[in-house]
């Protein structure tokens, strides 16, 4: 277990180091820079140039990028002078975060359940409903959904607010935007896994020594079932990171991915290095927190790791 | 039962037939022959495929049949007919210019409103009422430019009837020299007084789908969206899979220290979403189909590569491939002409998945920004037009949105089938 977990940090490690060293040569290789503007006179550019480093040789600049990495200084904006960018995330990313686990919760709860219930009731009503609500999941985007549902439950209905202001209830459209695919992912997957488990001999014996249908399920499908939902977590998360980007630009959240979004408008690059690498370790963290922590809650692979190599 | 009599004649040895029991009575049925009649037999994949095959024809075919009837392309802007709809119609946009009357509840006001309820309707007290029926600039939609204020004076006797008499018959008089508007009508239901224009709707016959803002006709431009969206995605696909086959071919086949050092290698790429990657990547490109194409391309050929190297590395034991080794093949024949034909299956229910893919890609892109430049029209470019304008006019979204949504479902059904038909070992 212990090798397993140095050997998923290295790599985590080392995915990092790949993707800093991406965005560095992404930055520095081609041509453009945020000095390009032929309005800027020869001698405040080369200001400028000296001023963000941009001057020295590149092995020195990429030693310097990558020592601030280490310490955790992602860079200033080039754009808005005295801007860091680790402020702009400290500021933007809660309110991002509070859209995305609302997003993960209705995603969990309503897909975990509509998976199961689908499944207990196979080829009737429910299962057929499930289906639908995961093709619907898949085929529309979140860029078409948001508008869609922002009009009908904001405007015409006036149920709930269009774009997200203070209240709880301005998070509910946005969230059910970013959480929908998931939840269809999450409830078809369940579905089949809960159809497979009610397969096993094992069920078949519970049912025999007469355990109520509630005792059966809660202890014996449940429990075996939601095993494969943990595996999809990590890059439910990732997806969950992306989809805000346009949900956030559809109801006017001023989160990160909103702010992304406009920096990329600005060209302002180390903005974008900053937030991609800021991104990417959340979503390589946590992809490493699900594989971990699917090691310890399987009693199978914890069994395996320890007695086999 | 019926009783039969059988004697010992009856059951004569016929002999042996060496070459009729050779014989193969039916024709033998090749792989793809077989897929075909299992994919066949699967109604949900066939419509898929059918739906599919129109969307592609009509991208193919639309923006030529417009062109020839009306001479209109994706970009020919007309700012004499901004933001038509399929059913036209001659009512007048209607709005409350002043009050001093009565109370209401606050109503949610709509651009080009031509009915507007007032909910919770009191009497407050005496003065004037006044109500502005269509609007200058809203010629392209309503077909003139006219606009009439109607003004009605309420006195301490009138009650709510009378009120609303006054201002249908004030109605009546403004509008009685305009020939094509069908007039004004007031009605108290309840507590709510509602204010209706009328007017005749006919079938908008030269812009069936209407027009954008800038007068852009939407047919033209959902098909010629359709084509580029189509060919981003069968383009980039295809050179996807291509390269995939080749690095899980050359991984999975040779195996040990290559295969671990390729497989690394997808693997660190495979653990931030391509999303990221695309969006990095393309912000350092100048904007065009073809940037997006490299990028797509160069984010999407890991899960293909990952597939091949899988059924490479089951199917390289085999007989066949032992075979065609003891024969004396080389690694380069073995891969390209014993072990791809044999994995084409997965192949090509992955492409078939990763299309629906590319689509949502590409259209997430040009939502945020990166996508296709103006003046081309990918779906993704105007589900992102649409959707600026949808409180007004929600016909703009919600076009490109069934093509989007039609195109990514029936791709999902039609791949769901194909896994079923290529690989029957996956079936329940």
């Amino acid at each position: 277990m212990l090798r397993y977990i140095i050997k998923r940090l290295l790599m985590a490690v080392a995915t990092l180091w790949v993707i800093s060293t991406l965005t560095f040569i992404l930055m520095h290789a081609l041509p453009n820079d945020p000095f390009t503007d032929p309005k800027l006179k020869p001698e405040v550019k080369q200001a400028l140039r000296e001023k963000y480093g941009l001057d020295k040789p590149l092995s020195e600049q990429y030693v310097i990028y990558m020592k601030n990495l280490i310490k955790g200084d992602l860079g200033t904006s080039m754009k808005y002078p005295g801007r860091s960018v680790k402020d702009m995330i400290k500021t933007s990313f809660p309110k991002s975060f509070s859209l995305g686990w609302r997003a993960l919760v209705i995603a969990l709860v309503f897909g975990l359940l509509l998976g199961v219930i689908a499944a207990l009731n196979h080829q009737k009503t429910w299962d057929y409903l499930s289906i639908f609500i995961a093709i619907i999941g898949v085929s529309i985007p979140s860029i078409i959904l948001g508008p869609i549902l922002a009009y009908f439950f904001g405007v015409k209905l006036g149920w709930f607010p269009v774009t997200v202001d203070k209240t709880q209830l301005s998070l509910v459209l946005p969230s059910l935007t970013l959480g929908l695919s998931s939840l269809a992912t999450i409830s078809r997957l369940m579905r089949t896994t809960t159809l497979e488990v009610l397969g096993q001999d094992y069920i078949s014996t519970a049912k025999s020594k007469g355990l109520s249908k509630v005792q059966i399920v809660w202890k014996h499908v449940l429990r075996n079932a939601i095993m494969p939902i943990i595996t999809i977590l990590g890059p439910l998360f990732a997806a969950l990171i992306t989809g805000s980007i346009v949900v956030e630009k559809i109801f006017a959240v001023a989160g990160l991915g909103e702010y992304f979004v406009s920096t990329i408008w600005e060209k302002d690059y180390p903005m974008i290095m900053g937030i991609t690498i800021f991104y990417a370790t959340l979503i390589i963290l946590s992809m490493l927190a699900v594989d971990l922590a699917y090691g310890f809650i399987d009693p199978r692979l914890r069994v395996s790791k320890k007695g086999g190599k | 039962m019926e009783n039969i009599q059988l004697d010992k004649n009856d059951f004569k040895h016929v002999g042996k037939n060496l070459q009729a029991s050779q014989e193969i009575k039916r024709p033998s049925l090749s792989y793809w022959k077989d897929a075909y009649r299992r994919l066949k037999k699967n109604k949900v994949a066939m419509a898929s495929f059918w739906i599919l095959i129109i969307l592609i024809i009509m991208s193919l075919v639309g923006p030529i049949i417009t062109k020839s009837l009306y001479g209109y392309t994706y970009e020919k802007q007309n700012l004499l007919e901004q933001n038509q709809v399929t059913i036209m119609s001659n009512a007048r946009s209607i709005s409350l210019l002043s009050n001093d009357v009565f109370e209401y509840e606050k109503y949610t006001s709509n651009y080009r409103k031509t009915e507007i309820t007032f909910k919770n309707v009191k009497l407050k007290s005496t003065g004037e009422i006044s109500f502005k029926i269509g609007k200058e600039s809203e010629e392209s939609w309503q077909g003139d430019k006219k606009e009439y204020i109607l003004t009605v004076d309420v006195v301490s006797t009138d009650t709510w009837s009378s009120i609303i008499d006054k201002l249908n018959a004030e109605g009546e008089k403004i509008l009685a020299d305009d020939p094509d508007f069908r007039g004004i009508s007031f009605k108290k239901k309840g507590s709510s007084l509602i204010v209706e224009t009328k007017g005749e709707k006919w079938f908008n016959s030269k812009h069936w789908f209407g027009t954008d803002e800038f007068g852009r006709d939407l047919f033209t431009r959902l098909w010629e969206g359709g084509r580029i969206s189509f060919f981003i995605a069968f383009i980039s696909v295809f050179v996807t899979s291509i390269f995939g086959i080749f690095y899980g071919g050359i991984s999975g086949y040779l195996g040990g220290r290559i295969d671990d050092i390729l497989m690394r290698i997808i693997e660190v790429l495979m653990t931030v979403p391509d999303m990221l990657y695309t969006i990095l990547l393309l912000t350092f490109m100048d904007p065009g189909i073809k940037p997006i194409m490299i990028v797509l391309i160069a984010t999407g050929w890991m899960g293909t590569a990952r597939i091949v190297r899988g059924e490479v590395m089951r199917l390289k034991h085999s007989e066949y491939v032992i075979a065609a080794q003891t024969l004396g093949a080389d690694a380069k024949r073995i891969i390209l002409k014993h072990l791809i034909p044999n994995t084409m299956g997965p192949i090509i229910v992955n492409m078939t998945m990763m299309i629906p893919k590319m689509i949502f890609a590409e259209a997430f892109l040009s939502f945020i920004g990166l996508g296709v430049p103006v003046p081309y029209a990918s779906w993704g470019v105007l589900a992102n037009q649409g959707a600026k304008i949808f409180r007004q006019f929600p016909h703009q979204l919600l076009i490109p949105a069934i093509a989007i949504s039609l195109t990514m479902f029936a791709f999902n059904l039609l791949g769901d089938g194909l896994r079923d038909a290529l690989d029957p070992r996956l079936r329940k």
